[in-house]
């Protein structure tokens, strides 16, 4: 969450709109890797992430804060655009498809890490998780939200999160060993 | 292993997008229209007193209405869920799902053809031996 | 008082296990019995004309008698495709055949009187003809035969499946208590399931492709023939991604029985 945060979307709710920038700045890189995790496609991912905020700017008055965070909110969205997108495009997803960036930025990520498991080999078995699944692994792991945010995105109660989230890590080490 | 996966998990933190891609989304969002521009603060409190008070009042008759109701109801399915979650017949139908219990029928054939074939080894060694 | 404890679960999964193969035998007695017969003679001493002769009479009988079972376990099978009735029907030719074949040894043996030499050149050709016809059949129609015991094993967790999605929609209707931590578990049933049931209808054109005539074999030889282990692995797969739907059924009983 960004410091300040609820007082800040007031203001931007009434009127200060250009302060939407300081959001945007704080949750694009969380949704960026939210959807490029789930989705594989960089070009695609773009796309989406760009819906996202389109959107988030121009739904902001609809969004009321009481027990529902902001981040919430936004991967509500992001999910739903997800969703979307698998609905008309079908895609066949692999880790081949994944272009040059978003490899090298990841392996920069692997040299500052002394880790055994290969990156790669998770983000291809993040891509075997059900959808749910890879929503609870993503916001958990790679974002760091908790519980209660998830829960709050995926409309559902904090004890499913905790199910999910055990669940998905089960099968990625169940996939990771089978490697 | 599960600690390193999650380290891993951790480290995906690092992927960022491109910067020429988050400048020109930052425009073409601040180019949208906006919509749905709220509403002056006492309205917006007007309404959502309203909204309350409304789902305050439907939610007491409703409750009224069915609790008698779902408490049959509610019976029913419980009894259901318990019929259709039976463990003992679960377990007997996971047994059947057994690899090495269905495997039998091929074992039994490749060690009917093991002791037959030892069978003729020795009959026919005796043909040698003569 | 319907749920017994952990331990009691473990201790009757266990004896089944380890008493369903003796059940299995049990139920075919006659088979049990020629084989070990068979076992016997391995023991004993066959070096004399009749004792040789013995022994082969008693490995026709063998054959004979796992013909049959073959024979009535292809005739119970319900539900195929419709290449697997040709498949099925061309089994059934083929163990009809063997037992021609059967007979015909059948009388060479009865013939031979007790004289050496016909008796092994007999017991070299019954060699020959059960290790290059019989054998290899018997192991394809076993290989069909467990394709579709395990279509028979998803085809009851289907159903399982259904009761328990109908119970948990009412259960969600009914309110009682916050059904999402089921609906999810449902949700992973159902994919193991589904993957259950890929695996199985890839083991079926597997071994489809294995049998393959020669002729067609030639025009796409450019594809690797699977073997009957393929075959095998796939069903493997199959009934652990059914082990999995139950254990998560399993879950699902203990999760219902806290939350009434």
């Amino acid at each position: 969450m960004l410091e300040g945060e609820e007082k800040l979307i007031k203001s931007i709710q009434g009127g200060e709109t250009h302060l939407f920038g300081q959001l945007y700045d704080h949750y694009l890189p969380k949704i960026y890797r939210f959807v490029l995790l789930k989705v594989g496609q960089k070009e695609e991912s773009e796309d989406i992430v760009h819906d996202v905020f389109i959107n988030a700017w121009q739904n902001l008055g609809t969004y009321s804060s009481k027990g529902f965070p902001f981040s919430s909110w936004l991967y509500h969205i992001a999910r739903n655009k997800v969703i979307d997108y698998y609905r008309l495009k079908k895609p066949t997803t692999h880790l081949e498809d994944l272009d040059d960036s978003f490899v090298k930025v990841a392996s920069n990520a692997e040299k500052l890490f002394d880790i055994n498991l290969d990156l790669e080999k998770v983000k291809s078995a993040i891509q075997k998780l059900t959808p749910e699944q890879q929503d609870v692994v993503i916001m958990k792991f790679v974002e760091d939200l908790t519980h209660q945010e998830i829960a709050a995105a995926l409309n559902k109660s904090e004890g499913a999160v905790r199910l999910l989230q055990h669940r998905a890590i089960n099968n990625l080490k169940n996939l990771l060993t089978a490697v | 292993m599960e600690e390193q996966l999650i380290k891993t998990l951790k480290s995906l933190n690092q992927i960022e997008p491109e910067s020429n891609f988050s400048t020109l989304l930052k425009q073409q969002v601040f180019a949208a229209p906006q919509r749905n521009s709220r509403l002056p603060s006492f309205s917006r409190w007007a309404l959502e007193s309203l909204k309350f008070a409304g789902a305050l009042t439907l939610a007491s008759l409703l409750i009224f209405a069915i609790f008698n109701g779902l408490l049959s109801f509610g019976n029913g399915v419980r009894s259901s869920a318990l019929t259709s979650l039976n463990k003992e017949r679960m377990l007997a139908e996971a047994k059947n799902a057994d690899f090495e219990i269905n495997l039998r029928e091929i074992r039994y054939y490749e060690h009917s053809a093991q002791e037959v074939a030892a069978v003729f080894d020795k009959v026919l060694e005796n043909k040698n031996a003569l | 008082m319907l749920y017994k404890n952990f331990n009691n679960v473990v201790l009757v999964l266990a004896a089944g296990i380890l008493l369903f193969p003796i059940f299995v035998l049990a139920q075919k007695p006659e088979l049990k019995g020629a084989l070990n017969e068979i076992v016997k003679i391995k023991g004993g001493n066959i070096e004399t004309p009749a004792s040789q002769k013995d022994a082969l009479k008693k490995i026709l009988e063998l054959t004979a008698l796992e013909i049959k079972d073959l024979q009535s376990q292809l005739n119970k099978l319900k539900d195929l495709s419709a290449d697997h009735v040709k498949l099925k029907n061309q089994f059934l030719l083929d163990l009809e055949n063997y037992l021609k074949n059967l007979e015909s040894f059948n009388n060479e043996l009865s013939a031979d009187g007790a004289i050496l030499d016909p008796i092994q050149n007999l017991a070299a050709k019954l060699k020959s003809w059960r290790e290059n016809v019989y054998n290899p059949a018997a192991q394809n129609i076993v290989t069909f035969l467990l394709i579709y015991r395990e279509q028979t094993i998803l085809k009851i967790a289907d159903d399982r499946y259904d009761r328990i999605s109908s119970d948990v929609k009412k259960l969600a209707l009914a309110k009682l208590f916050e059904t999402d931590e089921l609906e999810i578990l449902l949700n992973e049933a159902a994919a193991n399931l589904k993957a259950a049931h890929a695996l199985n209808d890839e083991a079926k054109i597997a071994l489809t492709k294995l049998l393959e005539s020669p002729e067609i074999n030639n025009v796409q030889n450019s594809e690797e023939k699977p073997q009957l282990s393929d075959v095998q692995e796939l069903v493997k797969k199959s009934l652990a991604k059914i082990k999995v739907v139950y254990q998560i059924f399993f879950e699902m009983s203990s999760l219902v029985k806290k939350l009434l």
